[in-house]
């Protein structure tokens, strides 16, 4: 009988030692650690991780293109009324808006985990690692720079960027400490990102919610004429311009059409946008401001393709770029953008004929073809306001008006007071956004400060 | 051997005896398993004799002995005519009809007599187990262990066995094992009528021996097999359940007439004005009173027209509509035959079991066949096989598109509004807005697109949903006697489970007719259809195998006369593999059976400014695959019959992805003593004792981890919106360093039973430690991550569990009742994760939410200063003056805020009686809950202007002063404050006592046989929760359900054997 038992345990102590490999097979089909060149794209493509919906929305929330009836304002609940009123509201998480800060710092991480997990995969084939690395510098420098225009002061390209900037993340590490960087270091970090990834991403655009050479370019143009470095945003804009220069047509386009502007159109060189929220909606009391809608002359068709008039006069906006939405708009890079970046420069620069021929090659696809007259102002002064003007005219709700506002202000000649009025319990009151003040830094939000001991 | 065997003898309570005739023999039950300590009496003298562990007895008797009363739990009483020239000779002692007490527990690894174990069992006999007739099994089991609880809160049944261990729900249920492996399939799909019995495991000793998964407990479900008997037992059951409509009415929501008296109110302030006059409100639903309201502001509907139209409406109340034409008494009859035979060798059992139903809403219907085959054989005699075939096979059938209440008509709005007609006078079936407004729909239809309206009842059968499943189970046991002592077991079990399910959306249904409306673009007057025709199939298939192998060696060995030794020791293999695979068809031709192409890529127009959209593909797949690897040991060693020590261990690995964590793991132990004290020497006298056993026990059980892990981990989660490339995301990030969780008990149990079974009782008290849980815990989200999983704290649980059992018989008569009595009280006593925001912790106990000091599932609120009686503001407490400063009342400190207790019963039980007289018999179950808390709902502005949702206390609310001395619900305010709201809704206004007792279950019986008695049989009739009985609510709210209560259901059946 003993042979028996023997058997028996000799049987089990084999079927124990088989059991690493019995072992080794993954629990949830669906689930893998990162291992190829395949699940890094795969995470890069995760759209409404990174370029889809992530950027907070205070980029467009307190510019001076739209503003809220009452019952719109009412409507809010007390953390965007704060960040509608300018009181710059610093408790984030009572109305769930940490999401906001960890959505946006989650597209870097993915970023991260894909830039330091490239180093670990061993089998390179089917994709080139080289463009997967340059689309994750591109996501991480793009995330960090729309945080920048939120959280930290402008740059100051007189000299002193030794202010608190924003937490750079450059690891993946979850431990890794979270401190400011100063603005120099920031802005230097998003340049360093951009033109790796340029020299890395692919020439052609390809799918447009990917990242590709043509928009690190123009990410980089964006960039420099943030920093106010003209010279830069010229060069760029310009690499961008001899490779793609599309532009729509709006002539050719049914500009009263609810949403005229397909997602990715033949403008859109990366495609991205933020989630936005409530106040951006016409049906919630939002509406756009009169000296933005009196800018726009007679047979200019981005009037009738931006804007509609509700019964009550109000006019909301309708020019997304995203292809339709109601509280979402459009953050991404596009050639009209560009144009007027180098358009811009040139002028500044002194190059106003270039910057002429640029600005007439956009208007020229805006304004109705009998109507339109080419731009041939000689002023530089007078042309650098004509250029400024149409930026804004053009730009609306695409991510740039609070950058323009914050680089414009620094100039006498284009600072501006924005205004709010809010109405309750018949006794109104303003609310005044003044150029330059701590209004147009974001503060950090407190339970961060609070778990990282951060200034 | 024998021989060895034989000699090994021993009297329990000796006496001196004249050593004159000398007897022995052995008592064993009907299955032949020896029957341990047994009493026995000789007629005419007072000691009475106890058999021991193995079932064997010796006496002596100076006198001609002529009668010998045998009498064990459980067993009927037998009395021998004792023939003094047989020396040595077995005695069979029948089981007892309505025995109180079983006798075996089933472990899942052994069966053994409850009454050795030194471990905390519960046990729910086939009687008890068949009171209430169910179709699934875990609702019969409520109210029949003590320390099992039940919590529907939910809807659902989610249980726990002394309290929870952890702080994540999903890792806090019980390990529910068939026979003799964690059961893979629907447990509900097995035939309650193929259950022998239930036994639940409850502290470490009991439950130890599944190790990694054993810290919540385990719930043994024992099967029916063959019987022994000559003749084949036939059995034939049947029962027809009757559950009652479901009781819309019970929520106590806004009435039509403060409904329109609301709505009026926000029109004079212009609140619809911004979302009625945008350009953009196409999705924004506005109600036909907001439609009335406004054509009366333009002169298009007279002041006089409008009043009529509004009071004819305030009569209206759509939930009468769905009980009328929507619900109906859902219907359950079941069938059930088995037939055991069995000879010397051989022994079976075959069963089929059919069931078919209806639900709750009309055209909901399905069924089930079981089939189920047991047996055993013995090959010579050292070899015997045992083994199992099951087989069921489900339907399931509901229109899917059959409208529930309450009614979510989209469009930002998460009720309807209450004055809806689902149908007109004439009987024909109306229509309700859904995610558009009338405006658009009118253009929609100038433009000629297809009828866009709603008629929930019209659509009501326009989209089916069919499921079938399909679940093999097999088992193959292999049992081999190497020696007497020393037997090997080779046990094998396989399932396999197939679902299939096709929900099919017809070309008419409100879901198809929406896309095509949705994706049709007029392109110069011309419509063009980017949405194919035709009707929307969705197909799911599931499947899932399994196969677990377990080799055993147990021994059951006497040394000399006072030691037995009862060890096994096994090891295990597991693996369960799942695929999920869906697919579907758009543009589908039932007829024909074909289909339209589709192209996701592209990007499409939609109509009338609703933007862009894309098509989304039907087909997907997933899958999971579990493997472990277990070994593990289990030891009784008996001392005299009296002294009794358990030990046993478990070591699992388990495929846990992408871990180190079975490196990790140590080994889970538990240790036990007990000491049968009724059979020591000073207890001789005392002979209406029966038995009197003290037990104690100490060990560690585990709660398996959901994903925590060292490496990152991303999963595959469909194709991107825009780009339509499949992507990616990160569901973990590396989180080295976490350690298993484990749960470390301590249990006394007393247990004992007086007047031959008249009087049991089962006491016992446990502390439960639970350390390392593992908690999602706030981090710092400039990680990207709000959430990180930690160890991050302690659970400290200790409580009670008492069972009484009576049994007393008069005359004809009889009476059996037991109380389970539990309690448990759990405290957090270590938390080292972050506090989140007081809101997180206002849901009125819902979530487990950990908090250093207080018990899991916490109930909060923010203290009430009343009303205020200028304008009926709610008031609260801020650094102890009164404030109406809401949004600081609302982000006080959990510190300041009152903590009421748990929102999960502390005390629970139920009283389980059994009357019989004659051949009648009643049964009847009382549950009873004590010391728990919960939140009612009630009245939230902002929800009842947003989102149509509205309470009955707005009725109540603050009108005008004075109001606040018989209100606590505030006055209607606008604009509304969105903090004053949450304020008075988590006030301490709104937290309620959870006290109650229910009547579970009533039943009369009738006992029937034939006078050859071949042919037995009873037939009931009963009802399933009867209801409350008390509670010490004054809102009349069931605290047990957050939503509907479950409906009452009445049952008839009977069954018959021969």
């Amino acid at each position: 009988m003993r042979q028996y038992i023997y058997k028996l345990l000799i049987a089990s102590l084999f079927f124990m030692a088989s059991c690493n490999k019995f072992l080794e097979d993954k629990t949830n089909k669906t689930s893998t650690v990162p291992s190829t060149l395949e699940d890094m794209q795969a995470l890069l493509d995760a759209g409404n991780e990174l370029n889809l919906g992530s950027y907070p929305f205070f980029l467009e929330a307190c510019t001076d293109d739209f503003l809220l009836t009452d019952a719109g304002y009412n409507n809010l609940d007390v953390f965007d009324k704060q960040v509608y009123t300018f009181q710059n509201p610093d408790l984030y998480s009572a109305t769930e808006k940490l999401i906001l800060w960890r959505d946006a710092y989650k597209a870097i991480a993915i970023a991260n985990t894909v830039l330091d997990g490239l180093s670990d995969i061993k089998i390179l084939k089917g994709l080139d690692p080289n463009n997967i690395k340059g689309q994750a510098l591109f996501h991480r420098a793009f995330m960090h720079f729309i945080l920048l225009q939120i959280y930290a002061a402008p740059f100051d390209e007189k000299g002193n960027n030794n202010v608190p900037g924003i937490p750079l993340k450059l690891s993946s590490d979850i431990n890794d400490k979270t401190k400011r960087s100063t603005v120099g270091e920031c802005y230097r970090s998003v340049i360093q990102d951009l033109e790796e990834a340029a020299g890395l991403l692919p020439n052609e655009l390809g799918i447009v919610t990917r990242p590709n050479k043509i928009s690190a370019h123009a990410a980089l143009s964006r960039v420099y004429m943030a920093m106010e470095d003209y010279g830069n945003a010229k060069k760029y804009a310009e690499l961008v311009l001899t490779r793609y220069d599309k532009l729509m047509d709006l002539n050719a386009m049914s500009v009263d059409a609810s949403f005229p502007y397909p997602a990715m159109n033949a403008e859109t060189l990366f495609f991205a946008y933020s989630n936005g929220t409530t106040m951006f909606g016409g049906s919630r009391g939002s509406y756009m401001a009169d000296d933005l809608l009196s800018m726009y002359d007679t047979h200019d068709l981005r009037f009738r393709a931006n804007y509609k008039k509700g019964t009550d006069g109000r006019y909301t906006f309708k020019g997304h770029y995203v292809g339709s939405g109601t509280y979402l708009f459009f953050v991404g890079l596009t050639t009209s953008e560009v144009l007027l970046n180098a358009a811009e420069s040139n002028t500044r620069l002194g190059n106003t004929t270039l910057a002429k021929q640029q600005l007439n090659e956009l208007l020229q696809n805006r304004i109705e073809k009998q109507f339109f007259v080419p731009v041939t102002e000689s002023n530089s002064e007078a042309l650098l306001k004509t250029i400024i003007g149409e930026r804004r005219k053009e730009l609306v709700r695409r991510g740039l008006r609070w950058s323009d506002l914050r680089r414009l202000n620094k100039d006498e000649r284009f600072k501006k007071q924005i205004v709010r009025a809010v109405t309750i319990d018949g006794k109104t009151e303003q609310f005044k956004l003044l150029p330059n003040s701590s209004g147009y830094i974001f503060n950090i939000p407190a339970e961060v400060k609070n778990m990282t001991g951060m200034e | 051997m024998k021989s060895l065997i034989s000699l090994i003898l021993m009297m329990v309570c000796c006496k001196a005896v004249f050593a004159q005739g000398k007897y022995r023999g052995n008592v064993i039950d009907q299955d032949h398993n020896p029957i341990a300590f047994a009493t026995f009496k000789l007629e005419g003298t007072a000691p009475a004799y106890r058999t021991d562990s193995l079932g064997r007895f010796e006496f002596s008797s100076s006198n001609a002995i002529r009668f010998v009363t045998f009498s064990a739990m459980g067993f009927e009483t037998k009395s021998i005519n004792w023939d003094t020239n047989v020396t040595n000779r077995t005695i069979l002692l029948n089981r007892k009809e309505n025995r109180l007490d079983e006798v075996q527990v089933n472990t899942g690894y052994q069966s053994i007599p409850k009454d050795r174990a030194t471990g905390s069992f519960g046990v729910v006999s086939n009687k008890d187990f068949n009171t209430i007739p169910s179709r699934g099994i875990l609702d019969r089991i409520e109210g029949k262990v003590s320390g099992l609880q039940f919590d529907r809160r939910s809807g659902k049944s989610v249980l726990n066995i002394r309290g929870i261990n952890t702080f994540s729900e999903l890792a806090a249920q019980p390990l529910i094992v068939v026979d003799n492996f964690p059961y893979d399939g629907t447990l509900d799909d097995l035939n309650p009528n193929d259950v022998e019995s239930v036994s639940v495991l409850k502290d470490a000793a009991a439950s130890s021996i599944w190790g990694s998964r054993a810290g919540n407990g385990v719930i043994v479900v024992t099967t029916k097999k063959g019987k022994a008997g000559n003749k084949p037992i036939i059995n034939f059951t049947t029962t027809t359940m009757v559950s009652r409509k479901p009781d819309l009415f019970y929520n106590k929501t806004i009435n039509s007439r403060d409904f329109i008296e609301v709505e009026r109110f926000l029109f004079d302030n212009k609140y619809y004005d911004d979302a009625y006059n945008s350009a953009y409100n196409q999705t924004t639903i506005f109600s036909p009173v907001v439609d009335m309201l406004y054509a009366n502001k333009a002169g298009r509907l007279s002041d006089i027209d409008l009043n009529t139209r509004l009071k004819a409406l305030e009569g209206h109340d759509y939930r009468n509509d769905l009980m009328k034409y929507v619900y109906q008494a859902a219907i359950n009859q079941q069938y059930f035959l088995d037939i055991s035979t069995s000879n010397a060798t051989n022994r079976n059992r075959y069963s089929v079991g059919y069931d078919r139903g209806t639900g709750d809403t009309k055209g909901a219907n399905n069924d089930r066949l079981t089939l189920r085959a047991t047996n055993s054989w013995k090959l010579g005699q050292k070899l015997s096989i045992e083994n199992m075939i099951s087989l069921i096979n489900g339907r399931d059938r509901v229109f899917s598109s059959t409208p529930r209440y309450p009614m979510i008509p989209g469009g930002g709005k998460n009720n309807l509004y209450p004055y809806a007609s689902l149908v007109d006078d004439e009987g024909n079936f109306l229509s309700i807005p859904r995610f558009y407004n009338s405006s658009f729909l009118e253009k929609a239809n100038a433009d000629g697109l297809l009828d866009w309206t709603y008629r929930p009842l019209a659509d009501r059968d326009k989209s089916t949903y069919k499921s079938w499943n399909r679940h093999l189970y097999l088992n193959f046991n292999l049992h081999y006697d190497i020696l007497p002592f020393l037997k090997a077991d080779l046990i094998y079990g396989y399932e396999h489970s197939n679902t299939k399910s096709e929900s099919l959306s017809g070309e008419d249904s409100f879901e198809v007719r929406d896309l095509i409306n949705k994706y049709t673009r007029i392109v110069n007057g011309a419509k063009l259809y980017d949405f194919p025709f035709g009707a929307i199939m969705r197909n799911a298939d599931n499947e899932m195998q399994s196969h677990r192998g377990r080799v055993q060696v147990s021994l059951n060995k006497s040394f000399g006369d006072e030691h037995v030794l009862n060890a096994l020791i096994g090891t295990e293999l597991y693996t369960r593999n799942a695929d999920q695979r869906s697919s579907g068809s758009y543009g589908y031709n039932a007829e024909v059976l074909s289909r339209k192409s589709m192209d996701y890529n592209a990007i499409y127009q939609l109509y009338g400014g609703l933007g862009y959209g894309f098509m989304t593909p039907l087909d997907s797949y997933a899958g999971t695959l579990s493997r472990t690897v277990s070994m593990y040991f289990n030891g009784l060693y008996e001392y005299k019959g009296k002294y009794g020590l358990s030990f046993s261990a478990r070591k699992d690995a388990a495929n846990s992805f992408g871990t180190n964590i079975n490196s990790q793991w140590n080994p889970l132990w538990s240790a036990g003593l007990s000491w049968q004290i009724a059979k020591e020497k000073f207890m001789c006298g005392a002979d209406w004792i029966d038995y009197f056993k003290l037990r104690t026990t100490f060990g560690y059980g585990g709660v398996q981890p959901s994903g925590a892990l060292n490496k990152t981990v991303i999963g595959y989660v469909g194709n991107a919106k825009y780009s339509n490339l499949p992507y990616a995301i990160i569901g973990s990030p590396p989180n080295p360093g976490l350690k298993w969780e484990t749960v470390r008990t301590l249990n006394f149990g007393l247990d004992f039973s007086i007047y031959g079974g008249k009087l049991t009782a089962n006491l016992d008290y446990y502390r439960k430690k639970s350390f390392d849980l593992l908690s999602d815990d706030p981090f710092d989200p400039t990680s990207g991550y709000s959430l990180l999983t930690k160890n991050v704290g302690q659970i400290a649980t200790h409580g009670i569990d008492l069972t009484l059992a009576s049994n007393g018989r008069f005359g004809n008569g009889y009476w059996q009742s037991s109380i389970n009595f539990s309690y448990s009280k759990n405290k957090v006593t270590d938390y080292r994760g972050t506090i989140g925001a007081t809101s997180m912790y206002l849901d009125g106990g819902q979530t487990l939410m950990p908090l250093l000091g207080k018990s899991l599932y916490p109930v909060f609120s923010y203290k009430s200063a009343g009303l205020d009686p200028v304008n009926g503001d709610p008031r609260g407490y801020k650094n102890g003056d009164i404030s109406k400063d809401y949004q600081a009342l609302t982000m006080d400190s959990l510190q300041y805020l009152n903590y009421h207790g748990t929102a999960l019963p502390p005390i629970y039980g139920a009283w389980n009686n059994t009357i019989g007289y004659g051949k009648f018999y009643l049964d009847f179950s009382l549950l009873f809950k004590f010391g728990h808390y919960f939140k009612k709902k009630s009245i939230v502005y902002g929800s009842l202007f947003d989102s149509w949702d509205g309470h009955a206390d707005f009725a109540k609310r603050w009108q005008q002063p004075g109001d606040e001395l018989v209100t606590t619900v505030p006055s209607m305010q606008y604009p509304n404050d969105s903090y004053r709201d949450l304020f008075y809704q988590h006030s301490s206004n709104n937290i309620v006592k959870g006290d109650l007792i229910r009547l579970q279950n009533i039943r009369l019986g009738y006992n029937f046989g034939l006078s050859d008695s071949k042919i037995k049989g009873q037939l009931y009739i009963g009802a399933n929760n009867v209801g409350l009985i008390w509670r010490k609510n004054k809102e009349n709210l069931d605290p047990d359900y957050l939503d509907l209560p479950a409906p009452r259901v009445i049952s008839i059946g009977g069954n018959i054997n021969f």
